[in-house]
């Protein structure tokens, strides 16, 4: 392999690598995060922000993202790159469906007799990301259809 | 083309941001100030009649502002806002008729955070 090719190599893998975590933070842990906070700063419990951490579970996660992304952005000049993208995008994208819990936060508590209960509905927050990620695979098709 | 993507994706970010920021602003307000929002009984006679003072003192307005009251006959009465800025207050007289009892035993209050997210509180008196 000429020193080119060895480069070339690097280069691609630290780009998927890059991209593979800045998906895994967006979608996996800063959406999810944020959303915690928000029901817990409107209900004012005190839970913990995120889940309890397993380490692999998040390493597994990272594996995919990372490795689909390098797919990505090897294939980056047909079709396969394209699908690659788009898979990734969407599996990120199911995890904040899920945090989103069908776009309404809601909660509970009784205090001194009194039963308060709240409901705040972010499908804004949900059709906006959902945009995105439709977005971001189309300008991705784009890439590829101009450097064919 | 890449200055494109980047105007794009500045463009995306920004959007983002202006939707995120109402939501975040109200919820900083209502973990800082307990009382954001503050509603008030007073009982008034002649004709019978029950004032009901709306306090804001966020800092993000809201819109679409319905509150709804039943009374502990079973009976309801209900007023709409069309907006509520910070800092404002709003008195309104709900008419009342003779028989019906003033104690309200369940409020629901719903409007819209700036315009966008739609939250509902419902506070029932459990006896």
């Amino acid at each position: 392999m000429s020193a080119s090719k060895a480069l070339r190599a690097i280069e691609v893998f630290l780009s998927g690598l890059a991209k593979g975590l800045v998906l895994m933070l967006v979608y996996v842990i800063a959406i999810p995060w944020l959303l915690s906070y928000i029901s817990t700063g409107l209900l004012r419990a005190g839970q913990p922000a995120l889940p309890t951490l397993n380490v692999w579970y998040y390493v597994a996660l990272l594996v995919l993202f990372v490795s689909l992304e390098t797919a990505a952005t090897i294939n980056k000049r047909n079709v396969y790159g394209l699908l690659a993208t788009a898979l990734s995008r969407l599996i990120g994208l199911s995890f904040v469906i899920y945090a989103l819990n069908g776009g309404v936060i809601q909660g509970s508590m009784e205090m001194n007799n009194t039963f308060v209960s709240i409901r705040l509905d972010i499908k804004p927050l949900l059709l906006l990301l959902i945009a995105y990620t439709f977005a971001s695979i189309v300008l991705s098709s784009v890439d590829m259809s101009y450097e064919e | 083309m890449r200055i494109a993507k980047l105007a794009l994706s500045a463009a995306a970010l920004g959007i983002a941001v202006l939707m995120l920021l109402p939501l975040l602003v109200f919820l900083l307000d209502s973990a800082r100030n307990p009382e954001l929002l503050r509603y008030e009984f007073e009982e008034r006679e002649d004709p019978p009649r029950l004032t009901l003072l709306i306090t804001y003192e966020g800092r993000v307005f809201l819109s679409d502002f319905n509150i709804r009251i039943v009374m502990s006959d079973g009976s309801s009465i209900s007023t709409a806002i069309p907006r509520l800025e910070g800092g404002s207050s709003h008195a309104i007289d709900l008419p009342l008729s003779a028989e019906q009892s003033i104690s309200p035993v369940e409020i629901k209050v719903s409007f819209r955070i700036a315009g966008l997210y739609p939250l509902e509180v419902g506070v029932v008196e459990r006896k």
